[in-house]
Order: C-alpha cells, then structure tokens, then sequence
C-alpha cells in the first residue's frame, strides 16, 4: 500500500473536470432528444452515474469490510467508511434525480415501485452501515460490526439492479447492462460513457481526500509523500 | 415547468452535490467521527 500522493489527486483532479465538461456538453447539446421523452430524458446522464457511482462505493465498501476483517488494519476500515459516505450520498442523489425524471416523464414524483421501494431500503441500509460505527466506544468493536453491515448490506444490490426484471415496474429495464442488448444512439451512449467516467474519477478523487480526513481523526496522518516530515532541529547555544 | 426546466433543476442539484461533497471532502476541514 503505498502514501497517497498529492500528484495523484492533481491528475484525478484535472482528469475529472475535463471529463466531465466534455460529458455535459455531449449530454446537454450533442445528443439527441429521446423520441419518447423528449429532453426531460437528458436527466438520464446525470441519474445513471449517480446511480452506478453509488453501486461501485458499496462494492468498496464490501471488498474494504472482507479486507478489514481478515487484516484488522484501520486502513480498510478508513476507506470503507469514506465510500460509504459517499455512495450515501450517490444513492440519496439518483432518488431525487429519479423523482425530479419521473414528474415530467410519468406524472408523478414518487410510486411505490419495486426499484424505488428496494433502492430506499439500500439508502437506509447504508444509513444504517455508517451509523453502526458510532455505537461502541471502542474503535476496532465499531469497525467490526460496521463491515459486517458492509458485508451483509451488500445482499441489497444486485436485488435494486435485478428488481425491474424480477417484478412488475414502471422503472425502465437496464439499457447498457442489460441481457437483452437493448441498443442506445451513438450519441447517447457517447455521453453517457463519459458521465459515468466523470462521476467515477470524482468519486475517487473524494473518497481519497476523506480517507486522509478519517485518518487524521485515527491520530494515524496517512502522509503525503511529497510532503516529507521535516525533523525539528532545535540548537542550544550557550550564553557567552 | 418545460422539459429543459427539469433537465436543467436536476443539473443544478448534480452540481450543487458535488460541490457540497468536495467542500465537505476538503482536506484540513475540522471534522468529527
């Protein structure tokens, strides 16, 4: 495991932003309007990323929780909490996005519709998963029983992505990874690629900064290399 | 409100997440566990 180094951050930093001015200008300007939905459907380049961004947080969260309770080094635990948090975040994101979709797109802001009911249920899961942390005193007893809501939580993923194919929905079925292929413009597929790249180099770029952050908290300051310690020299002179 | 009104909202609060999250994020911001 090497330091995390500012340089590192600079290049997500630069290669994030670039991403993701190019995504908004194929998303909101070069893509087509959908046939159906018209252009209430370019929220998709936004609600999609949100949504894939929070799926990959908590897949970290579960390889970071086997990680750290095979290892018991704080490091994993660091780097589950830090995308937790934000795969929180993501989740709480695609649901408003989803809402602020479906009032143009189907009439309403909310339906107690499978995906939507599961994707709560992951939302309070993961609540759940960083609240469970603050129950003990004792750091190591808090980081246990958090990777193993980080571990268990997980179960509720693959049942989000596969409810609009196991129940009946008004959610839409998977474009990209769906079974049956379903084929996306050009265009479209073009912006969205970018976006979800775009969220993703973001997501990382966070989640390093708040690993530092929660380490700092640990009174264990993962060091940036190109930052060396510099050692306090203190000379004594004797008066004359 | 138009279509491009939603579209345009949903942005908004994209941007406005993530500006929240990196604020947030920011390395030396106090913070607790």
């Amino acid at each position: 495991m090497t330091a995390p180094s500012r340089a590192t951050d600079r290049v997500l930093t630069v290669a994030a932003a670039s991403t993701s001015l190019v995504a908004l200008v194929m998303a909101l300007a070069v893509a087509p309007p959908d046939a159906v939905q018209g252009q209430a459907q370019r929220l998709m380049y936004v609600h999609v990323p949100a949504a894939w961004l929070a799926y990959a947080c908590f897949a970290t969260v579960l390889v970071a929780s086997v990680a750290y309770l095979l290892t018991r080094d704080l490091r994993w635990d660091r780097r589950a909490q830090a995308a937790g948090e934000l795969g929180v975040g993501m989740t709480a994101l695609a649901i408003a996005l989803g809402s602020i979709w479906g009032r143009p797109v189907w009439g309403t802001w909310w339906v107690w519709d499978p995906r939507l009911v599961t994707t709560v249920v992951l939302l309070l899961v993961y609540a759940g998963y960083l609240s469970v942390r603050g129950l003990s005193d004792d750091r190591g007893t808090g980081a246990r029983r958090a990777a193993a809501v980080g571990i268990l939580g997980f179960v509720n993923v693959p049942i989000v992505h596969f409810s609009v194919v196991w129940w009946r929905t008004l959610h839409q079925p998977a474009t990209v990874l769906s079974p049956d292929q379903t084929v996306l413009d050009g265009q479209m597929a073009t912006a969205l690629l970018l976006a979800v790249v775009a969220f993703t180099l973001a997501g990382w770029l966070v989640v390093r900064r708040r690993v530092r952050a929660l380490a700092l908290l640990d009174h264990e300051p993962e060091i940036l290399d190109s930052e060396p310690v510099r050692p306090l020299v203190v000379t004594a002179q004797a008066q004359p | 409100m138009t279509s491009w009104g939603w579209v345009v909202a949903g942005y908004l609060l994209t941007a406005g997440s993530w500006a929240g999250y990196l604020a947030w994020s920011r390395p030396g911001r106090r913070t607790t566990r």
